[in-house]
C-alpha cells in the first residue's frame, strides 16, 4: 500500500482528538488575533502616526526670503497629500484581505499591505532628505547674499555636498535595516510559502 | 454579530471542530502549538463568518480559513491559552507514542509529512480529505495541472524520505 494510501485510511478512521465543547469555542471567540495582518496594522499605525507626529512638531524656522516661503509651502502640501494618499491605500489594501480567499490572492493582499508600508517608508525618507537638502540650499543661499568670498563658498558647498551624500547613504542603510527587522522577521514564513506557490506556479510539466 | 449568529457558528463549529484538529495536526509540532493554532483558527473563522452564505457547506469553507490561517495569518507564536478542560482533553493527541507495528509505520509517516513546507502540507492534507484536484487547485489559486503534478511529487518526496530513514 502506498504510504500517503496507508496514511488516509488511519487519517479518516482518526477520532483521538479533543472534543472542545461550546462554552470553550465561546470563550475563544472574545480572544485576541496574534495573526501577522493585526501585527502589520499595528505597525502601519505606529508608522503613520510617527511621521505625522513629527512633520507636526518638529520646530521649523520661517525662512524670510519668498522664493523659499513658497518651495516650503508647496513641500508641505504635497508632504500631507502623499501621506493620506498612502492611509487611504492602506484602509483600501486592508479590507481586501479575506481568509476566505484562495491561498495566492490572500497572501497577495497581504503583501501588497508590506509593499504599501515600504512605499510608505521609501516616501517619508526620501521627503526628509528632500527637506534636508532643501536646508542646505537655504544655507548656502544665506550665506551667498551675506555676501561671503567665494573661498569660503566653495569649502562651504563641499561640506554641504559631503553631508549631503553621507546622510543620503545612511537613509538607505536604514530603510533596509528597518524592512530587513520589522517586516523580514514577521513575514518570512509568509514569503517562503508565497516564493514556494510562485515556483510550482512557474515549473514547466 | 448578534447572539443568534454566535450560537449557530458556535453549534456548527463544535460539530465539525475536528477539521481544524486535523489541520493542526499536521502543522504544529506539539501540544503548545496545536491550541495557539487551533485558537487561531477560530477566530479566523469567526471573523470571516458573516461572510459566509450558508450555499457553502460548512465544512468546505471553514477548512479554507482554516488552512489559509495555518499558511498565511498564522506567525507560531505561542499565547497562554491554558483552561483545565482543553488542556486535559488535549492529552489525548499523540504526537509521539505509538503502539502496534502499523502505527510505528504512521508514526513514519506522519514525521515524514511535518517536514514538507507548508504548502505541500496542504496539499497532503486536501489529498487525504479526498478532495479533487479541481478543488485544491481553486483552494491554493494554483492550476489544476500542477496540483496534481506537485502531489505527485510529493508522494516521491515522502517516499524518499522514508526509504533514507531505512523505511518504517
Amino acid at each position: 500500500m502506498d504510504g500517503l494510501d496507508l496514511l488516509k485510511k488511519h487519517w479518516n478512521a482518526d477520532k483521538q482528538f479533543p472534543q472542545i465543547d461550546s462554552s470553550e469555542i465561546r470563550i475563544m471567540l472574545r480572544r485576541s488575533s496574534s495573526s501577522i495582518v493585526r501585527w502589520i496594522f499595528f505597525i502601519c499605525c505606529l508608522e503613520f502616526t510617527l511621521w505625522l507626529a513629527l512633520s507636526l512638531f518638529l520646530p521649523v524656522e520661517k525662512e524670510n526670503l519668498l522664493f523659499f516661503q513658497i518651495t516650503d509651502g508647496i513641500y508641505n502640501i504635497v508632504f500631507y497629500a502623499c501621506i493620506f494618499y498612502f492611509i487611504f491605500q492602506f484602509y483600501t489594501l486592508l479590507v481586501q484581505i479575506k481568509s476566505t480567499n484562495n491561498t495566492r490572492k490572500l497572501m497577495e493582499s497581504i503583501l501588497a499591505v508590506r509593499n504599501n508600508a515600504h512605499r510608505y517608508i521609501r516616501f517619508n525618507l526620501l521627503a526628509a532628505y528632500a527637506a534636508f537638502g532643501l536646508q542646505l540650499i537655504q544655507l548656502i543661499a544665506k550665506e551667498y547674499l551675506k555676501g561671503e568670498p567665494w573661498g569660503s563658498m566653495i569649502f562651504f558647498i563641499m561640506l554641504a555636498s559631503i553631508l549631503f551624500v553621507a546622510f543620503g547613504l545612511l537613509f538607505v542603510w536604514l530603510y533596509k535595516l528597518y524592512f530587513k527587522v520589522i517586516y523580514g522577521f514577521l513575514l518570512k514564513r509568509l514569503n517562503n510559502n508565497y516564493e514556494e506557490l510562485t515556483r510550482l506556479e512557474k515549473e514547466d510539466i | 454579530m448578534n447572539k443568534n449568529k454566535e450560537i449557530e457558528f458556535v453549534g456548527l463549529l463544535e460539530q465539525h471542530q475536528n477539521i481544524l484538529h486535523k489541520i493542526c495536526k499536521l502543522y504544529a509540532t506539539d501540544l503548545n502549538a496545536h491550541k495557539d493554532l487551533f485558537q487561531e483558527m477560530v477566530i479566523q473563522l469567526w471573523r470571516s463568518y458573516p461572510t459566509f452564505k450558508g450555499e457553502a457547506k460548512f465544512t468546505t469553507w471553514a477548512y479554507r480559513v482554516a488552512l489559509n490561517t495555518a499558511i498565511s495569518l498564522y506567525r507560531g507564536t505561542k499565547r497562554k491559552i491554558t483552561t483545565v478542560d482543553w488542556d486535559n482533553s488535549l492529552q489525548n493527541i499523540r504526537y509521539e507514542e505509538y503502539d502496534t507495528e502499523q502505527e510505528e509505520q504512521l508514526k513514519t509517516l506522519y514525521t515524514a509529512v511535518r517536514q514538507l513546507n507548508d504548502i505541500e502540507k496542504a496539499l497532503v492534507y486536501m489529498y487525504l480529505e479526498d478532495k479533487d484536484y479541481a478543488e485544491i487547485s481553486d483552494t491554493l489559486g494554483i492550476s489544476e495541472v500542477n496540483a496534481r503534478v506537485k502531489m505527485n511529487r510529493i508522494k516521491t518526496k515522502l517516499k524518499n524520505m522514508i526509504d533514507q530513514n531505512g523505511g518504517y
